[in-house]
């Protein structure tokens, strides 16, 4: 007998009309996604599902807190950073301290250098300085970068 | 009281999203059916690229006259459950339209689970029944659903039960066999008895290279085939050049072309512009820093393509990517050419590579 929520395979595994390299999951349960697929050892992994509830979380986040940063994105969006902003993000993580460098480079693009570089001087760099002493100095290209960004907005 | 505070804690703070409104200007549906009669030419369309179709490159193609745009290959697996995934593969803006987002999927519960998270977003969404990456096909995405009928045909009902004409649904196939492909019409067939709003057809099978030329007789049996089910299709491969969108729209008889290698070297190639023009590179800088959040490796592979398709003179290409930063890119740029920035006289307006030296 067949596991609640289990569906027939859509076509067989073996079936002959079907490339040996192609792949043809087997949905295990339609409430959660959760799928067999063949591995090219032939082995039959189980792609874990989703729960409803699990799903919907992530919906709402999407829809909710993440929509400004998915959808925000016209022409301009840069000239309401603030860049203080920026910086109350956890530092630690890459993505996070790529912004705060995209907006540097936007600044600097459009002309504003005298802006760019006291926003180095005064917030960026002294930031950057102390979160690359805790990251034990692997933000090597990251801080050659403000220093390159400075002498450009000098120039 | 506790079990209902707990069951209140399950309810979704939303209710569903409706799908974004379809209007003449943004129906890709209607854009494809109507571009012959409309401007003479086929709709044009930007296919989906794997890295490259992020939005400042779509916006890029959508001002060098490309009707419609692909984001890349959506992992509907991984988007359903990974904040970052989804930062990585989709952001929008109000210009990104119409939009076309592309799912790869190997089950129908996570893609209507996609689809209702990302169609207050876009214009349509499409699944990717063509990519030939091996990782892709062992899981069952991309090219092995096109030997998986019944799923492709569950997926389009289950999604055009759901919607019907309020969200536009695309299956971009690839051909099973060469010159008279009859599974792939027959599954075409079947698709659009199950509700498919267009099928774009690449004409290569799984295993066939991109250095092989395209089966356009392949596309045409199938467009022939379908001429019954009022299902609009589109011919994709081997599109670089506007002679070559007319050429094969003319062979096919296709409504729409799509081309994705041929646009990756010149956006501008729906422009009629045979070569990629100079003012097309300082349009996507400007994108690119405008926009934010592109990986600069990503950028310089642009870059490379568009100045290799320009022609330019060697020793630059082999700089290219051996630059660091945006920063870095631009000190490069101005060096070396006369390039302008965004705001300056003369801004993308150039066609010719402007040397200094």
């Amino acid at each position: 007998m067949m596991d609640r929520g289990r569906t027939q395979s859509p076509t067989k595994m073996n079936d002959q009309s079907i490339p040996r390299s192609v792949t043809t999951p087997v949905t295990l349960d339609s409430d959660t996604g959760e799928v067999a697929v063949k591995k090219a050892s032939g082995k039959v992994r189980v792609r874990r599902g989703q729960t409803p509830q699990e799903y919907e979380t992530q919906r709402d986040q999407f829809w909710g807190e993440d929509s400004q940063e998915v959808t925000g994105l016209s022409s301009g969006w840069m000239a309401n950073i603030n860049i203080d902003d920026l910086l109350s993000h956890d530092m630690l993580v890459k993505q996070e301290r790529q912004r705060v460098v995209d907006y540097l480079t936007w600044l600097y693009y459009h002309g504003k250098t005298s802006e760019c570089l006291q926003l180095i001087q005064e917030k960026v760099a002294p930031t950057f300085t102390e979160v690359n002493l805790t990251l034990k100095g692997k933000m090597k290209k990251e801080m050659a970068l403000l220093e390159t960004l400075s002498v450009q907005c000098q120039q | 009281m506790e079990a209902v505070a707990k069951d209140l804690e399950k309810l979704s703070l939303f209710e569903p999203l409706e799908p974004k409104p379809l209007t003449k200007v943004n129906d890709p549906l209607h854009i494809i059916k109507t571009r012959l009669t409309t401007h003479g030419r086929p709709a044009t369309i930007s296919g989906p690229m794997v890295r490259y179709s992020k939005l400042a490159f779509r916006q890029l193609c959508h001002y060098y006259d490309t009707d419609i745009v692909y984001t890349p290959m959506i992992l509907a697996r991984e988007f359903v459950r990974n904040k970052n995934a989804r930062i990585s593969d989709f952001t929008t803006n109000k210009e990104d339209t119409p939009v076309i987002a592309q799912v790869g999927v190997n089950n129908t519960t996570d893609l209507l689970r996609v689809v209702e998270m990302i169609c207050p977003y876009v214009d349509g969404i499409g699944v990717n029944c063509g990519c030939p990456i091996k990782e892709q096909v062992r899981e069952g995405i991309g090219c092995a659903l096109i030997y998986n009928e019944d799923l492709m045909v569950d997926m389009v009902d289950k999604v055009k039960t759901k919607y019907g004409n309020k969200l536009r649904m695309e299956m971009k196939i690839r051909i099973h066999e060469h010159e008279i492909p009859e599974r792939t019409l027959k599954l075409c067939e079947r698709l659009c008895n199950a509700g498919v709003d267009w099928i774009t057809v690449h004409g290569r099978l799984k295993g066939t290279r991109s250095s092989q030329p395209v089966d356009l007789n392949a596309i045409k049996y199938i467009i022939d085939g379908l001429k019954g089910k009022n299902v609009p299709v589109v011919a994709n491969g081997d599109c670089f050049t506007v002679s070559d969108m007319i050429r094969i729209q003319a062979f096919t008889g296709a409504h729409g072309v799509m081309s994705a290698r041929g646009l990756l070297n010149n956006p501008a190639l729906f422009a009629g512009f045979d070569k990629c023009p100079w003012g097309c590179l300082e349009r996507f800088i400007y994108y690119c820093i405008d926009i934010g959040g592109l990986p600069i490796q990503l950028i310089l592979h642009h870059v490379y393509c568009m100045l290799e398709n320009m022609q330019v003179l060697k020793r630059y290409l082999k700089q290219i990517m051996s630059l660091q930063s945006m920063v870095e890119l631009l000190m490069w740029l101005e060096s070396n050419f006369h390039f302008k920035r965004f705001g300056q006289s003369e801004f993308a307006t150039g066609i010719e590579i402007p040397y200094k030296n």
